[in-house]
């Protein structure tokens, strides 16, 4: 629980201390759905919240899916969206596309394989003003939440099933890598069959060793 | 050479038979006749295993134990997955080709390149030991190599391009690529090309003679080309006057400008290139224009 507070503080912290900057959060389910959570955190100059507004709007977003409010003089940005399953979201997430131009995804029987290579669209402190359509961010922090077994990834760093990947404009050339096991139509009687052989062994085995003391008793 | 687990079992089933299946066979049936194969058998194998040992052929000699069994599963997993990501930047000009999908006013081939696109996503340059790749600077490279691969008809990719640039200036970090310095570059190369700023009431009878027009745009709160700046090329013109833009900075998806730019929350549409525009719209985001010729 210490941990979970120490990251929420430092993720208040900072968000009122930076220009832009933002939390992007992915939940594989154990349906392997997938909930998508986007929070931003601009300044409010240059008429940011109706701009902003004006986004979702234009969009035809539905406004259940997005919340922008002010506080203090930063505008909170929160975009909400559910996918039925990862190739959903791969192809109908409009967000991640305003970071990776491509999510590569692997599936097969034996594992999960999501991976990004380091040309993330975030601007950095050396892009030349000559034809960037990139992401400004002072700070984004991507978390994937992941019920699986991790085989491998290269999170920054993982809290629970948490696994957290933080970009700035200094260090921006990263890759995403996790890869994992999910339980593919498991059998789900496995571990009453299992159970149900050792208790019958066990049985088996005692009966066995007290028929033969007993034997050797009579003798 | 334990990349597979099956000869890392195989090598735990003989070191159990040798030290420990064997040894008790041969000590229960120490009266039976054929004790004396299965003592010739223990000794082959303990040899073998001993040879291994020695010169360290097979290290599955060393992990054949539980804890070996783990590594060589996670290495196993770490090679799986190299070979599913290769850690392979190809940075070398070789095998990049143009998309010809567009034709020019006097009916020549575009030859398109993109800077987003795979087979250009790993170029880049160092400074201070950080990697700068061409989506955030390669623009001018790209829609200069455009224009001079499709007057030229051959594939001058933004990669070779880019590198005759690094060979003559040597400060890439804090200069900005400027097309003036590319058309340098290209110059002492291929020659023959003659490059002039123009203004915007010129486009239509510069393309109309066969040049081609590269635009630098700069983004404003109504920009539908770039949220910040971009070098474009003008190839063409439409049956109804209006203008076909080749952009080498576009996107395989829309991009929603972000807030530092002056066209925030204007969406850069991925389509652009299959719409064509009027003068007014590109000269509403326009700064300069160069026409480029063949000399």
């Amino acid at each position: 629980m210490k941990n979970y507070l120490k990251i929420f503080l430092l993720i208040v912290i900072i968000l009122i201390t930076s220009g832009c900057s933002g939390n992007y959060n992915l939940k594989i389910n154990p349906d392997l759905s997938i909930d998508e959570n986007l929070e931003l955190s601009i300044d409010n100059d240059n008429n940011a919240y109706d701009r902003t507004l004006k986004i979702f709007e234009n969009n035809n977003i539905p406004k259940d899916n997005y919340d922008v409010s002010i506080s203090s003089d930063k505008v909170i940005i929160e975009y909400n969206d559910k996918f039925s399953s990862i190739e959903d979201y791969l192809l109908n997430s409009k967000v991640y596309k305003q970071l990776f131009d491509k999510i590569e995804y692997n599936k097969n029987k034996k594992y999960v394989d999501l991976y990004v290579d380091q040309n993330i669209k975030i601007k950095n402190n050396y892009t030349k003003n000559n034809g960037s359509n990139l992401t400004d961010f002072d700070f984004i922090q991507i978390n994937i939440t992941n019920p699986y077994k991790m085989i491998l990834t290269n999170a920054d760093m993982v809290n629970d099933n948490i696994y957290t990947w933080s970009l700035t404009k200094d260090n921006y050339n990263k890759k995403i890598q996790m890869q994992f096991k999910p339980s593919f139509n498991k059998f789900p009687y496995r571990p009453i069959i299992v159970g149900s052989l050792i208790l019958i062994i066990s049985l088996i085995m005692t009966i066995t060793i007290i028929r033969r003391y007993k034997n050797t008793q009579k003798v | 050479m334990c990349n597979n687990i099956i000869v890392l079992y195989i090598f735990m089933f003989i070191k159990i038979i040798a030290l420990l299946i064997l040894p008790i066979i041969i000590f229960i049936k120490r009266k039976k006749d054929y004790k004396n194969i299965l003592i010739i058998i223990e000794i082959i194998t303990l040899l073998f295993l001993l040879i291994c040992n020695i010169f360290t052929i097979n290290s599955c000699v060393y992990n054949s134990t539980l804890s070996g069994v783990q590594r060589t599963i996670n290495r196993n997993r770490i090679v799986l997955y190299n070979e599913l990501h290769p850690n392979t930047l190809d940075t070398s000009s070789s095998g990049i080709n143009a998309e010809k999908d567009y034709k020019t006013y006097t009916g020549k081939n575009l030859y398109y390149f993109n800077q987003n696109r795979d087979y250009m996503r790993n170029t880049y340059y160092e400074c201070n030991g950080n990697k700068i790749y061409i989506n955030s600077f390669g623009s001018s490279i790209t829609s200069f190599s455009i224009t001079i691969s499709t007057l030229y008809d051959k594939n001058i990719n933004p990669i070779e391009l880019f590198n005759y640039y690094k060979e003559d200036n040597k400060d890439i970090c804090s200069e900005e690529i400027t097309i003036e310095k590319l058309y340098n570059s290209t110059m002492k190369r291929y020659g023959y090309i003659t490059i002039n700023e123009i203004n915007s009431s010129q486009i239509e009878s510069s393309i109309k003679n066969g040049g081609l027009v590269i635009a630098y745009l700069k983004a404003n709160k109504n920009s539908k080309l770039t949220c910040d700046s971009v070098y474009i090329v003008i190839y063409n013109i439409g049956l109804d006057g209006k203008y076909m833009i080749a952009d080498p900075s576009l996107q395989s998806s829309s991009f929603v400008c972000p807030y530092s730019s002056n066209a925030y929350g204007n969406i850069i549409n991925s389509n652009n290139m299959n719409n064509s525009w009027t003068l007014e719209e590109i000269d509403s985001e326009a700064v300069n224009y160069y026409l480029v010729k063949r000399g």
